[in-house]
């Protein structure tokens, strides 16, 4: 593979941290990116490149700068963002500008700031989805330019946990399905801080579900991310309350028989006051729905439906990270549009965005009164 | 100086002692017999400036626990043998991320649901050895109300300079008598603060986080001041990344225990009575202590030389003062209410230069000073000088 034009750099690839997953070759519409014989990304035909920015976006390894990115560029149709004005009012209302007209990723020295560099690559497995995560909280962040030194970022155990100690903040990695407890003591300890809980799905719903819904219930100030890859990853593929029926985990040989749970629901129902959900594929959406999470006042709960290529994907024949992206791309819907379908015609769609707001007495604030 | 006489139970000492030793946070759920301290943390600690959450489960309660702690709060949490059960993965834990706080574990008779409203004396193993891996253990044993009072600050001061997890063992008899205590003046108390950084982030004082200071205790941060550093249960370095070395496991695990076996002076705790000339002596600890010190009493009064030696600190085991003791007197009667939980672990600091005597108990009820007594007069050194009188 030969790069053709020394003097246009449109786009820089840390062959370091690249994994080749593949996912930025797949989505380039402009078929600038081919994999070299090292099976790293590159970037075979620098011509080509329209620094639309796409492939930053949905590098799960930050190994992919696109220099000089023009937000402006043509991009695919829906390329991971859904119309400002589609999210539900509420959140709109409360961003200050309108989060789509930025470039989704952020220029690489900014990136690197929120990263414990020496920690990279990760230890994800190429193509994880889990990286996507990470980067729409860091876009996050920065668009709202928290204190670096005033986030403590609280993650359970398993392949999602494992997110706390690549992120240059306060972190703590506690025991399986704990965090959200953990969390609560931070919180409350130090009222002044932002606390975000990373969790996987049976992190955050089986072992951990007790604790999930006492939060949402107390809907105490905190900003939990799930990464829900429908598995338990970590272990090596079991089934989660997560995976859906029929599925296959390695303890679900046959095909699962239980029904997963549907975790805004359930959370809604607990009382969390902010539910929201997005894809890894939806990067700019999530990292919206991120951001409107960190501004509430309450329980923030996101659900960011992720992909397990390794653990998930093999055993379900669910192709390759690009396919799965592009699975979220046609499967995930609009809330709103959503709403709209009558029940037969939703099929096999799931509704993202802000699924639910609402406005009750935040647990700090509750105990602070107590005081006086 | 002001009259610091009152009438108080021994839950409520500890509630008492946490307040005076700093704690601002419990986080816990209800458990007979240790609920007052929930009750009372419950009504005191918002005035204190404090918090209090009655968390879902003792899980959970414990994991706040560790959260504020590491958060900069002094933290503690009380239950009773179920919930300490439920507590262990996360004692472990906070002994792996040396993030100090004090359980309170008011023991009931177990296993099982056992008997709610009974003493016993069966988690001393539990304390020990209850979470998995091999990890060093603080607890203390108080055997009245003011020792609750006493050992609570010494729990909470243990934990802070050791950046360590310290329990307390009471026991329902203890927690739920009331006597009437001096409680020392708040200004002859010493409050000790954990080790935190010499310098502000990026200086030289400022070390990694895990980096072993003073007595192999690392000057670990606060959380939000700055020094943004990681902290997790897996084996780590000192900066307090992961790391997959068995050599810095090994290293690692064997500081956990060094900085306690430092310590062990400090914060090993005995009481001794009568042990000059004694032919037999009872070891005992918590509400078996009482009963043990009036036996004694009582042997003395008919011409037995009974001694007496109390064990505030039952982990580390303070094998020193028991090897000692074994090196003066012949007989040791063991007095403890389960079937021999430290029984074994004298036995292993006695190696055979005296007699260890079991007294056991199923629990559910004190021994009476007449048990111990009976004991006392029939071990060979107690025979020896018995006054016999029906
Ligand atoms: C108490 C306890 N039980 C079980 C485990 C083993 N374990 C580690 S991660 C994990 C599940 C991980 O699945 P999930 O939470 O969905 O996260 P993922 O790895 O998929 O990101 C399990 C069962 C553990 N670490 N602790
Ligand atoms: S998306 Fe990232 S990790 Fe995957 S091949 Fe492209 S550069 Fe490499
Ligand atoms: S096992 Fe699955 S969740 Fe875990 S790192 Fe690999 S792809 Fe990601």
């Amino acid at each position: 593979m030969e790069v053709k034009n020394e003097s246009i750099k449109p786009v820089e690839i840390n062959q370091k941290w690249c994994k080749g997953c593949g996912i930025c070759v797949s989505f380039c519409r402009q078929g600038a990116l081919a994999l070299n014989e090292a099976g790293r990304a590159a970037l075979a035909h620098p011509e080509r490149c329209n620094r639309c920015g796409l492939c930053e976006e949905l590098c799960p390894d930050f190994a992919l700068e696109v220099l000089a990115r023009s937000p402006n560029a043509e991009r695919p149709a829906d390329s991971g963002s859904l119309k400002s004005g589609e999210l539900a009012p509420r959140l709109a209302d409360r961003q200050s500008k309108p989060s789509l007209g930025e470039p989704g990723g952020l220029p690489k020295l900014q990136l690197e700031r929120y990263l414990r560099r020496a920690k990279l690559p990760h230890l994800w497995c190429p193509g994880c989805g889990n990286g996507l995560v990470v980067h729409a909280l860091l876009k996050a962040v920065h668009q709202l330019s928290l204190d670096q030194n005033r986030i403590v970022v609280v993650a359970g155990i398993g392949c999602a946990g494992r997110a706390a100690g690549y992120l240059d903040f306060d972190t703590l990695h506690t025991t399986h399905g704990r965090a959200l407890a953990f969390a609560t003591g931070v919180k409350l300890a130090r009222p002044e801080l932002t606390v975000i809980v990373l969790m996987g799905d049976g992190d955050a719903a089986a072992i951990g579900g007790n604790h999930l819904i006492h939060a949402a219930r107390r809907n105490i100030d905190l900003t939990a991310v799930v990464f829900n890859n429908s598995i338990y990853g970590m272990t090596g593929g079991q089934y989660s309350p997560l995976t859906p029926t029929a599925g296959k985990g390695t303890t679900a040989p046959y095909g699962n028989i239980e029904r997963p749970f549907d975790l805004p629901a359930l959370v809604q129902g607990a009382g969390g006051t902010y539910v929201a959900r997005a894809t890894t594929y939806h990067n700019r959406l999530l990292t919206d729905l991120i951001k409107g999470g960190l501004q509430h006042r309450g329980f923030a709960f996101i659900e960011a439906i992720t992909y397990c290529p390794t653990a998930f994907g093999r055993q379900n024949k669910a192709g390759s990270p690009a396919d799965a992206l592009r699975w979220q791309r046609e499967h995930a819907m609009n809330v709103q549009a959503y709403r709209r379908l009558a029940h037969d015609e939703r099929r096999d769609r799931f509704p993202v965005g802000l699924l639910y707001c609402s406005e009750a007495p935040e647990y700090v604030e509750a105990s602070n009164k107590l005081a006086i | 100086m002001t009259d610091r006489l009152k009438l108080m139970q021994g839950n409520e000492a500890v509630a008492e002692a946490a307040l005076a030793a700093g704690a601002r946070f419990f986080a816990g759920y209800p458990i007979t017999p240790s609920t007052e301290i929930a009750e009372i943390m419950a009504a005191r600690l918002p005035a204190a400036g404090g918090r209090f959450i009655q968390m879902e489960d003792e899980i959970a309660g414990i994991s706040a626990v560790i959260g504020a702690s590491l958060a900069g709060q002094k933290a503690f949490t009380a239950t009773s043998g179920p919930g300490f059960s439920l507590m262990q993965e996360n004692l472990g834990f906070a002994a792996m991320v040396e993030a100090p706080c004090v359980v309170v574990n008011v023991q009931r008779l177990g296993p099982g649901t056992g008997i709610p409203t009974a003493p016993g004396q069966g988690d001393v193993m539990q304390a020990r050895w209850g979470t998995h891996g091999d990890h060093p253990a603080v607890a203390f044993c108080p055997g009245s109300v003011r020792e609750a009072y006493d050992l609570t600050i010494q729990a909470f001061n243990a934990a802070e300079r050791l950046r360590t997890p310290v329990i307390l063992l009471l026991d329902e008899i203890v927690a739920h008598m009331r006597e009437g205590v001096h409680l020392p003046p708040p200004d002859e108390l010493v409050i000790i603060d954990r080790p935190r950084p010499a310098g502000p982030p990026g200086s030289i004082g400022a070390a990694p986080a895990y980096r072993p200071g003073k007595g192999e205790v690392p000057a670990i941060p606060d959380f939000g001041t700055g020094y943004r550093f990681h902290v997790t249960g897996l084996v780590h370095d000192e900066t307090g990344l992961p790391v997959n070395d068995s050599r810095v496991a090994d290293g690692l695990i064997r500081r956990l225990h060094r900085k306690i076996e430092l310590a062990r002076r400090e914060i090993t705790f005995t009481r001794a009575c009568r042990l000059e000339d004694a032919q037999v002596a009872v070891i005992a600890y918590g509400s078996a202590a009482r009963s043990a010190r009036q036996a004694v009493r009582e042997a003395r009064e008919r011409g037995v030389q009974a001694g007496f030696l109390q064990l505030q600190t039952i982990w580390p085991f303070p094998a020193e003062e028991v090897a000692n003791l074994s090196r003066r007197v012949p007989q040791l009667i063991v007095a403890e209410m389960n079937l021999g939980q430290l029984e074994a672990e004298v036995r292993r600091a006695v190696s055979g230069k005296a007699e260890v005597i079991p007294l056991t108990s199923g629990g559910g009820r004190l021994f009476t000073p007449e048990e111990i007594l009976g004991a006392i007069c029939t071990a060979p050194g107690g025979r020896l000088k018995k006054v016999v009188h029906q």
